[in-house]
């Protein structure tokens, strides 16, 4: 396991994120050795969301075409049309749990109530209550425990 | 000692689990309002960890609902920081060379940390944003098993009652809120903190989660992130995580 810290270039991000914006794209991934960078449009703005990342020289070619075929995983871009969909107030941090290592607020398959907290999203050490906007059962949770979210990021869905 | 009169409603007990936890749960009642106690028995700070809380330090949070839009209510970090700032130096006198902030919301006198701040935010009934804004400032005693450098007014030549400072802190706060205007006096909030910063300009460290991110010190952006500007040039904002300043490099 390689564990030294990420090298991304950000004039390749910039350049992916430009040719998505020129083209009719919603999503561009890029592949090359341990990086794998992965633009995604979800209107209004562009962000770019490093999946996967290890010290790679990035000389990487132009994405071909092909590049542009959806991913395995299913498309960000669906998902933030999915009427259950929660997003994120705020830019921050998302908790998934209280405290490290306490019990998450919810897992796939939870029954919620209306107002119920789901996760947590600290922004200069706010910490936000992200509450259920209305009752159900939470069939998918897209954000991962500690991760950065943007204003409007999925962070999951309830049903 | 009869209680010093403030202007905002105020909710005392003797001992409380967490001040915080007290104003969690009233979010549907009046607002704003303090909810101050003389010890917590269950103090904590950022996620989750404990907060000691012996009698002699102030323990106040501050409820607030509808202070702004949601996207807006990380700034009541600032607001927070500065209030507890002028409440320190209103009480004490304390020479400004020796106090100072910490990013994003850390009251330190001589480099050690003199208070916690906690934001919890959330709806209140019908909707509304309400937040909660809780302080812990260490007037008499200051604990000595953390990993950062800690301090008490006391300790640094200014003893100082709780409710005497709890006073001033009302006051500051009601000011620096009229100042930020509900966020938009954001920009006058974030000049008058950079004035009162420490560490801009110097080399410091971002903690997040796994990662750490070393870089100098450069300015708040238009949120109040943190942008750090890294040895290879690359600038990246934090908006959350432990800061410290980097350790110098072992010789």
């Amino acid at each position: 396991m390689k564990t030294n810290k990420p090298n991304i270039d950000p004039a390749l991000v910039r350049e992916i994120a430009n040719l998505l914006s020129e083209s009719d794209l919603t999503e561009i991934e890029v592949q090359h050795e341990d990086l794998r960078i992965r633009v995604v449009r979800a209107a209004p703005t562009v962000y770019a969301a490093p999946v996967s990342v290890a010290p790679a020289p990035v000389a990487a070619a132009a994405p071909a075409p092909a590049a542009a075929a959806p991913a395995s995983a299913a498309p960000v871009a669906d998902l933030s049309k999915h009427p259950g969909l929660v997003t994120s107030p705020m830019v921050g941090t998302a908790y998934l749990g209280p405290e490290p290592g306490a019990k998450y607020f919810v897992e796939v398959g939870s029954v919620v109530k209306e107002g119920q907290t789901l996760l947590i999203v600290e922004a200069m050490k706010t910490m936000n209550a992200i509450p259920a906007p209305r009752a159900g059962t939470v069939t998918r949770i897209i954000v991962e425990n500690a991760q950065p979210v943007e204003y409007g990021e999925p962070l999951l869905i309830i049903e | 000692m009869a209680p010093t009169p403030v202007a905002t409603p105020v909710v005392r007990f003797d001992t409380v689990g967490s001040t915080n936890e007290a104003a969690l749960a009233q979010v549907g009642g009046a607002a704003p309002c303090w909810f101050v106690a003389g010890r917590q028995t269950g103090g904590r700070g950022r996620r989750g960890r404990p907060w000691a809380s012996e009698p002699g330090n102030l323990y106040a949070s501050l409820l607030l609902v509808d202070a702004a839009p949601a996207a807006r209510q990380p700034e009541l970090c600032f607001v927070a920081a500065l209030a507890l700032y002028d409440a320190v130096r209103a009480v004490t006198g304390i020479d400004p060379l020796r106090i100072g902030l910490k990013w994003p919301n850390d009251v330190m006198i001589d480099g050690a940390k003199l208070a916690g701040i906690l934001l919890e935010g959330t709806v209140a009934p019908g909707g509304r944003a309400a937040t909660v804004i809780g302080f812990g400032v260490n007037c008499a005693h200051h604990p000595a098993d953390t990993p950062y450098p800690t301090t008490d007014l006391a300790a640094a030549g200014y003893p100082t009652d709780p409710p005497a400072l709890f006073a001033a802190l009302d006051a500051a706060m009601a000011a620096r809120l009229a100042e930020w205007a509900r966020g938009a006096g954001f920009a006058a909030t974030r000049d008058a903190w950079l004035r009162r910063a420490s560490g801009l300009g110097k080399a410091m460290t971002a903690r997040l989660g796994s990662r750490e991110v070393a870089g100098v010190f450069e300015a708040l952006d238009f949120s109040g992130a943190m942008v750090l500007r890294r040895s290879d040039g690359v600038r990246e904002t934090i908006s959350a995580g432990d800061v410290f300043p980097t350790p110098a490099a072992p010789v």
